[in-house]
């Protein structure tokens, strides 16, 4: 069965091939790739970091650095404080999601 | 009708909890179906994790309520703002925009409301009549029986997809590869893992969900420019007159019909419902001209339709097991989570889940109908929350979706992978349901295709021994090759 799929897949492959070409070249490949290549490297700091720390950066980065925005800094890093804090309450607080500490935990481990 | 069975779906549904996991539901579901750029499906797999505190009568509950909720949101940005909210809610553009143009916007949301009102009432009466004797035929189905209707319901669903079958067809083999992945049911063999460990129990359904259906459409609109216009001018009058009553009156309850009987085809669903019901209604009318230009009948008979088939698609997954779009197909992820496993048992083993499923789809609908029509203004406020802000909160509220699952980040990066070949899929207009439905059914396949061989001992006549597999295997015969005959007619007449 998997064999069967397979060679079906490779089949159609074939089909799609040449339309590809043709449109690969009509996506404006910027604004998506930054987006998608900023959500990896978050994945990549989301455990070291903890989710607050490095959602807090994403979303600085969403607002500021993807959009040519009209935003202040003021504006982008209060409304970026605020989702964080409005998430963390609602899904750790609330709905104990379990969300990875990161380093706050360790900072306040050793303040305390 | 079971009275019975009523009266314990009303025990459960007007527990006060569940009726606010209702109200919530109907909510989120109105909500999601306003606001462009997401669709039942991503909201439905980003709110899963939640309910996995809940019972699993009050969990299917709120997922339900955002499905159905969805189907009535989605018509008021179609009318005041000609975007549809989500896919099912395109057609209501159509006349519904013109309308709203014209000043009639008040009527024709009143209209789209009470139409959805109506074809889900009468959805759910159709459900609650159809759906225990349809689970009781479904009892004699042994393994080889249910693999044939799962062979149908992947082909029916390449089939009726809305582009080249070719495209589906590849989507579907897609998803069977990627449903392939993970231990081997049998043997426990890990398969096309490639010592990546995360992949051993398989890829998870619901960052792949969110992916295609949330991510890609957030990528979408940082790529491409989606403009905000928002139709200015009072709504006035909600309530439609007598002559639009008149007009639809029959358009609402053809709809309804239409609608139940596409959402209980695999791939149907609200989308295709709404669509034939359009095209049927100018058909059926006096006065086809008038459709496109503001026709009330328009509007009436695609938005009655895509909400009787949100509630047919119940049918299936509640009787068979075989989840009809990529909906229903979270749904079945909630309920196997919840230790409610669905197919032909569910009915007789868990009935206080079934009828409490039922009984609060009724009220469901009645709060939606109090929630849409007073509400309208601020509904329309909502839409004019800026899509910077919009597109940042989707991100994270997929990524803590597809991470508190199982806390693994692997889950987010699949979630990021999905989400960019969705990206891509929608670029090149290859279609998500196929493969959703091929990924989700391919475990369940395998399972009842090697019982079936275990049965027979290797002989693969088991799949042609009984009346309803060997039938079942002709239907599907059938929609393999009628797309040929069809290529094959157009030719001739072009050429």
């Amino acid at each position: 069965m998997l064999l069967l799929g397979l060679a079906l897949l490779n089949f159609a492959q074939g089909f799609g091939a040449d339309g590809k070409k043709r449109t690969w070249k009509e996506i404006r490949w910027g604004m998506g790739l930054k987006y998608i290549s900023a959500l990896f490297a978050y994945a990549l700091v989301f455990n070291p970091l903890g989710f607050v720390v490095s959602t807090f950066i994403l979303l600085l980065f969403l607002f500021k650095g993807l959009d040519r925005s009209s935003w202040t800094w003021k504006t982008t890093i209060m409304s970026s404080t605020i989702i964080v804090v409005l998430c963390y309450l609602i899904f750790e607080v609330a709905l104990e999601a379990e969300l990875p500490p990161g380093i706050l935990e360790e900072i306040s481990k050793r303040l305390y | 009708m079971d009275l019975t069975g009523i009266y314990l779906g009303a025990t459960q549904a007007f527990q006060i909890h569940n009726m606010i996991y209702c109200f919530i539901g109907v909510f989120i579901g109105t909500l999601i179906g306003v606001l462009p750029g997401i669709g039942p499906a991503g909201a439905v797999a980003i709110i899963l994790p939640i309910t996995l505190n809940m019972s699993s009568v009050s969990a299917i509950i709120m997922l339900a309520g955002i499905y159905y909720g969805a189907m009535y949101g989605g018509s008021t940005t179609s009318i005041l703002v000609n975007i549809p909210g989500e896919a099912a809610s395109v057609v209501t553009c159509i006349d519904g925009y013109q309308m709203a143009k014209k000043g009639r916007a008040g009527p024709a949301l009143g209209i789209s409301a009470f139409g959805s009102f109506i074809a889900g009432t009468l959805g759910i009466l159709l459900l609650s009549i159809l759906a225990p004797p349809l689970a009781n035929v479904a009892l004699s189905f042994g393994p080889p029986e249910f693999f044939t209707v799962m062979v149908l319901g992947l082909t029916l669903v390449i089939y009726l997809g809305s582009g080249s079958m070719v495209k589906s067809m590849m989507m579907a083999t897609f998803g069977v590869i990627l449903g392939c992945i993970g231990q081997d049911l049998i043997f426990g063999v890990p398969r096309l893992t490639y010592g990546v460990e995360a992949l051993w129990d398989g890829v998870g359904l619901i960052p792949v969900i969110m992916g295609l259906f949330g991510i890609s459409e957030v990528i979408e609109n940082f790529a491409g420019e989606k403009t905000q216009e928002i139709h200015r001018g009072k709504i006035k009058g909600l309530l439609p007159n007598i002559d639009d009553w008149r007009k639809s009156a029959k358009p609402i309850a053809r709809g309804s019909l239409i609608g139940f009987c596409i959402g209980l085809l695999p791939g149907g669903g609200g989308v295709i419902a709404s669509f034939v019901s359009y095209a049927i209604e100018k058909k059926f009318s006096n006065s086809p001209e008038r459709f496109g230009k503001g026709a009330i009948e328009g509007v009436a008979a695609p938005e009655s339709a895509n909400n009787s088939a949100a509630v047919a698609t119940m049918v299936p997954l509640l009787t068979l097991g075989v989840p009809a779009n990529p909906v229903m197909a979270i749904m079945l992820a909630a309920l196997m989570i919840h230790g409610t496993p669905p197919g032909p048992l569910l009915i007789s083993q868990h009935p206080d889940l079934f009828w409490g499923v039922i009984v609060s789809m009724y009220m469901g609908n009645f709060l939606l109908l109090l929630l849409n029509l007073p509400m309208i203004p601020l509904w329309v406020q909502i839409l004019k929350v800026p899509y910077r802000l919009l597109f940042p909160l989707i991100t994270i509220f997929c990524i803590i979706g597809a991470y508190s699952a199982n806390h693994n980040v692997a889950d987010i990066v699949i979630l990021l992978v999905s989400g960019w070949v969705g990206y891509l899929m929608r670029k090149y207009g290859y279609e998500a349901a196929p493969l959703i439905l091929a990924f989700v059914l391919t475990p369940m396949m395998e399972n009842s295709f090697r019982q079936s061989l275990i049965l027979s001992q290797g002989s693969f006549l088991i799949f042609f021994k009984s009346y309803i597999s060997m039938s079942l295997f002709l239907v599907t015969a059938v929609f393999l090759i009628l797309p040929i005959f069809k290529k094959r007619k157009q030719l001739t007449e072009s050429s």
